[in-house]
């Protein structure tokens, strides 16, 4: 599980290459996320563009590391595909991760 | 005309990709293009339970999944060598965001099957799970 990272504007934006979250990837998905997190800022986007698939573990994760930045720290979403937007509706989850179109609108989401 | 495949699949959770892309090259060929998404999800958290368990319960080395196209539906059943569960009565945990700690971060894989499919039943014979799935063409 290979994620891009690059800090934007005290926004850490963080990119996994891979394109499926599913069960066998979520592990190592998770000890990555969580480290990188651990390494930068409390203020998160996750940019979903390459991924064409979450599961449930995959979704699992995601929950995970919002509960690891706590209340002072803040996780978002970008670029999902539909099916993967979907994941987050049927869930949800959507209620409590902000998930916007592209990047720049996540970005710009911080400094509201 | 009915149409039918079977594969067994090995007990590892890498296989499940090689189960998704099976089934959403036949969804393709059968289904509208809108729908494929949501069946592989589903089928991929079937397919993940069904390793979980039966990797567990530890009295088989692969489940069967058994995939049925007529004209009317697309039909699956997944048949697993695991311990009995209660499909029924899972519900779609409940999200709060006022409660950041009670987040749920599982339970979600039986919810989102009943939410998807047309139709999603369980039943314990002998000593296999079997899971129908069901989606309409």
């Amino acid at each position: 599980m290979d994620l891009t990272t690059r800090e934007e504007g005290g926004v850490l934006v963080l990119e996994p290459v891979d394109r499926r979250l599913d069960a066998h990837a979520a592990p190592a998905f998770k000890t990555q996320l969580l480290a990188r997190i651990d390494a930068g800022s409390r203020r998160v986007l996750l940019n979903l563009h390459n991924v064409v698939f979450v599961d449930s573990s995959g979704l699992g994760v995601i929950v995970s590391a919002l509960k690891h930045l706590g209340r002072e720290g803040e996780l978002k979403v970008c670029a999902p595909q539909a099916a993967v937007r979907s994941m987050f509706e049927l869930t949800r989850l959507h209620r409590v991760i902000g998930i916007f179109e592209t990047e720049a609108d996540g970005l710009k989401s911080f400094a509201a | 005309m009915e149409r039918r495949l079977a594969l067994m699949v090995g007990l590892a959770l890498e296989n499940v990709a090689l189960v998704a892309a099976a089934v959403r090259g036949v969804c393709l060929e059968y289904l509208k293009a809108d729908g494929v998404p949501m069946v592989e999800l589903a089928l991929v958290e079937a397919c993940t339970n069904a390793v979980r368990h039966g990797a567990r319960a530890g009295r088989a080395e692969t489940f069967r999944l058994e995939i049925r196209v007529d004209a009317a539906a697309l039909e699956f059943l997944v048949v697993e060598p695991g311990d009995a569960y209660d499909f029924d009565g899972r519900q779609m945990p409940a999200v709060d965001g006022d409660a950041l700690e009670a987040l749920p971060e599982g339970g979600f894989g039986i919810p989102l099957i009943k939410a998807v499919m047309d139709v999603a039943e369980y039943r314990r014979i002998g000593d296999v799970n079997v899971l129908r799935l069901c989606k309409r063409r």
